[in-house]
């Protein structure tokens, strides 16, 4: 047991202790990478200076078993200290290893208040890869000196901000009533005592000017506060590269591969819950690339590459966003594979076509996906991508992957540079403000009344009144409304509002536990201004509502050139088919169609009949006469009606004509879909 | 309220009138306010702070106790009307302008007030309520010619069934 006047230092050491396996971590792994053996020797020298300081610190405290430990690791290691042979793997493992178990039966030791857990070093817990008590205490900079800051305080702090910001609030509308004092004095000058008005219209005055310079004299003060705190949220990347180095040496090496990391921009600095979190994500995403994209070093060379593949972190800022690519020069991604996988587990329907690129990498995030493709060790690549997915999804961010065959892969991870605002969208239902992180939200559009399904990007959604979803309307109803398009993980759902109030970057306050049942509520967002707006949680809101798959909804828009002389006309048909999800461009003769068309290409083709230049039947005959565009589906409108119009225009090679009567109907858009989906 | 808690409520008046000069006077400390019309009170210790409400956020789906948020020193902080927890006459929200913040263990919440009276010492002795209309009472002080309603928050989480503070 610890003696109880040594407690206080138990903290510390536990924070020195996790730094220490971080930087002999990262001198081993290094020391296995270099050549000469005078770095290789310096190396060492660092790692058996930690490990002694970490033996005397045990020994301080108690920990006499820890210090045994150390002792012997002290003692394999010293053979290798002069540098002239590597330290081998087994043994780098083993200190690794014997690092962690010494920084879990100290923190264990804290969590019994002094009392040494029974099961001792090796059995203290699970191995914490060197971040123990860091991820909870962090390092700021103070003076170019390193100070260790607790969250609480910080917290703390944070909230001291916030009591200013109301103070300020305050402070504005006290400004703002002296401010009508003193005009009110004004107005009534002419009908009382000149002495005593200007007696009051002094203090007035005095009291307006004083409260103005407080209030500005506060303002500058918070905004100073605000950017002190902002630096102390936040860390260097460079603080996890240690740990993720380790990460791909381990993983690597027990896999058979050699593998090195690169980091670019380490520099950048990070709110440190989205560091923590973003290390997790990475660590999956890093591990996915040594299983299934860098090949094994025989495979490499019989493809001309370097034995030792590499893994390249590139982490830079983006407006509001900080980027993260994770690139590897490994195979890449074998699309086929994917495709052939995705086909044998459902998720494309029988008689699809092949999915596009995107659309092949998408369904490596489809859960479930990656865990055949692991045990089938086919290239696809998918293991764990998922669970990055659901990171990303949680942080408020998001994730792609692009690849090229026998050339790399590469993961890009997009996420909001801090977790304490977030952008939301700030609308109101059931007279109640409400708020949807922007980052779920795929759309908003306009929806007439009477209208159940809108149709978003080629896929019919049902629309929901929010107000419904949440309890506090009518389940069902078509009034004329805002509907919202959001995007959980690979879903997509659709809910109507009675107002959208736009975007608003928001402080995100937890909710107290007596809140905690509410599912639909995810947290509250600070407007600014005093005001509260619950944020919804898009997770909750798709659990109710009917959703459609993402992949399928996420195909491309089907692109639709318009050729018709009368500019009305182009106007009501650009309407009709992009409210129904289509991509238009239009053209105001059958020249200026047949020119978009060879340039940009098209899904469908509608045209008018009658056209200066070149005519409808003319703009028909051209697109069958040309290679590419012959099997390009065109629809002929036009107000003629006879046997022989209609004869012309199949004569001509259009796959469907209608009049324009039919198309008051609907017919145009129902020939459109059909001619498309076709 | 009913009769009988009126009639309780009485008695135990009665009662804190009399002084026989043997009983040991004891100094309370409480923060009173006024709910129902009724004066309230919780003891000091308990109170973590009090406000004015601005910008209340009603609650989606809320239970039908919590009248709604409002921020509190950089957190959220649920307000309860205490006519709703005694089923009393509801007041309108712009009747209760200010809050009581009271904790106990890791809950806080916001209790409504129509007006409040601030820090208040009584030397006086407390006597238990005996009415159950009144959740999250336990005693009744005098103040001068009224009588003050006693609250522990405690009661007052476990009655809107946030029982599990300690």
């Amino acid at each position: 047991m610890i003696p109880p006047e040594l407690l206080p230092a138990l903290g510390a050491f536990a924070e020195e202790l996790a730094e220490q396996a971080q930087s002999v971590g990262a001198s081993l792994v290094e020391s296995g990478r270099v050549a000469e053996p005078e770095q290789r020797k310096k190396l060492l020298a660092t790692v058996l200076r930690h490990l002694h300081t970490a033996k005397g610190n045990s020994g301080g405290l108690g920990f006499k078993q820890l210090e045994e430990e150390f002792h012997g690791l002290e003692t394999d290691l010293a053979p290798f200290r002069q540098g002239q042979r590597a330290v081998p793997e087994p043994l780098v493992q083993k200190v690794l290893t014997r690092l962690d178990a010494g920084i879990a039966l100290v923190k264990a030791t804290i969590a019994r208040k002094g009392v040494f857990p029974e099961e001792g070093v090796a059995a203290a817990g699970e191995p914490s890869s060197g971040e123990g008590l860091v991820g909870a205490v962090g390092d700021g900079q103070a003076g170019g000196q390193t100070i260790r800051v607790g969250l609480a305080p910080l917290a703390a702090l944070d909230a001291k901000v916030e009591e200013l910001k109301e103070v300020r609030v305050t402070l504005e509308r006290r400004a703002a009533e002296a401010r009508r004092l003193r005009a009110a004095l004004e107005a009534t000058t002419a009908s009382a005592d000149p002495a005593a008005l200007s007696s009051l219209r002094a203090l007035a005055e005095g009291l307006h000017r004083g409260l103005a310079a407080d209030v500005t004299e506060l303002a500058g003060r918070l905004t100073e506060a605000e950017d002190e705190l902002r630096t102390l949220r936040t860390l260097p990347v460079d603080s996890i590269v240690p740990a993720l180095d380790r990460s791909v040496w381990e993983h690597a090496t027990a896999v058979g591969k050699k593998v090195r990391l690169r980091v670019t921009g380490a520099g950048v600095a990070l709110d440190r819950r989205l560091l923590e979190e973003l290390k997790g994500a990475l660590t999956h995403v890093v591990r996915n690339a040594i299983d299934h994209g860098i090949e094994a070093p025989a495979a490499r060379r019989a493809a001309n590459k370097r034995e030792e593949g590499e893994l390249h972190l590139v982490f830079e800022h983006r407006g509001r966003e900080v980027v993260v690519l994770a690139e590897d020069d490994g195979r890449g991604v074998d699309l086929a594979a994917v495709t052939a996988r995705a086909r044998e587990r459902g998720l494309l329907p029988p008689g699809a076509p092949a999915p596009t690129a995107e659309q092949a990498h998408e369904l490596l995030f489809t859960p479930g996906f990656s865990t055949a493709a692991q045990l089938t060790t086919t290239s696809g690549r998918g293991v764990g991508l998922d669970v990055v997915r659901e990171s990303a999804s949680q942080l408020g961010g998001r994730v792609t992957m692009t690849s090229v065959w026998g050339l790399g892969t590469r993961v890009q991870l997009e996420l909001p540079l801090t977790l304490a605002t977030v952008q939301v969208l700030l609308l109101e239902t059931a007279d109640h403000t409400l708020a949807l992180p922007l980052v779920a939200v795929a759309g908003a559009l306009y929806r007439p009344e009477g209208v159940e399904r809108i149709d978003w990007n080629g896929q019919l959604l049902q629309v929901r009144p929010l107000a419904g979803l949440v309890g506090l309307g009518a389940e069902s109803g078509t009034s004329a409304s805002t509907v919202i398009v959001l995007r959980h993980a690979d879903r997509l759902l659709c809910v109507s509002v009675d107002r959208v109030f736009g975007e608003r970057d928001a402080l995100i306050r937890p909710l107290p536990p007596e809140l905690a049942g509410l599912r639909y509520l995810s947290s509250a967002a600070s407007l600014g201004d005093g005001r509260l707006a619950f944020v919804l949680s898009p997770r909750a809101l798709a659990a109710a509502a009917e959703t459609v798959p993402l992949v399928q909804a996420a195909r491309r828009r089907r692109r639709v050139v318009v050729a018709d002389d009368s500019i009305t006309t182009r106007m009501i048909h650009r309407q009709s088919l992009e409210a129904a999800g289509f991509e238009v461009e239009t053209a105001f003769d059958g020249a200026e169609a047949l020119r978009l068309l060879k340039a940009r290409g098209a899904d469908l083709l509608v045209s008018d009949v009658r056209m200066p230049r070149l005519d409808g039947l003319g703009l028909t005959r051209a697109v069958r006469g040309d290679a590419q565009l012959r099997g390009l589906p065109v629809v002929l409108v036009s107000s003629l009606d006879s046997d022989d119009d209609r004869r012309r225009a199949t004569d001509a090679g259009a796959s469907a004509y209608v009049t324009k009567q039919e198309y008051e109907k609907g017919v145009l858009l129902a020939t459109v879909r059909s001619l498309v989906d076709a | 309220m009913t009769d009988a808690s009126e009639q309780i409520l009485k008695r135990r008046a009665e009662v804190l009138a009399v002084t026989d000069g043997l009983t040991q006077v004891v100094v309370t400390e409480l923060v009173v306010f006024r709910v129902g019309g009724q004066l309230a009170a919780f003891r000091a210790s308990e109170v973590e702070g009090a406000g004015r409400v601005r910008e209340l956020a009603p609650v989606p789906g809320g239970p039908a106790w919590l009248t709604g948020v409002v921020q509190s020193r950089g957190r959220v902080l649920s307000l309860v009307d205490l006519n709703r927890v005694w089923s009393a006459p509801r007041r309108g929200v712009a009747d209760q302008t200010s809050y009581v913040v009271v904790a106990s263990g890791p809950l806080r919440l916001g209790v409504l007030s129509e007006e409040l009276l601030g820090f208040q010492e009584i030397e006086t002795t407390l006597v238990p309520f005996e009415g159950t209309d009144r959740p999250g009472v336990i005693e009744v002080a005098r103040l001068g010619a009224d009588h003050v309603l006693v609250l522990t928050a405690r009661r007052v989480f476990q009655a809107r069934g946030l029982g599990d503070a300690p």
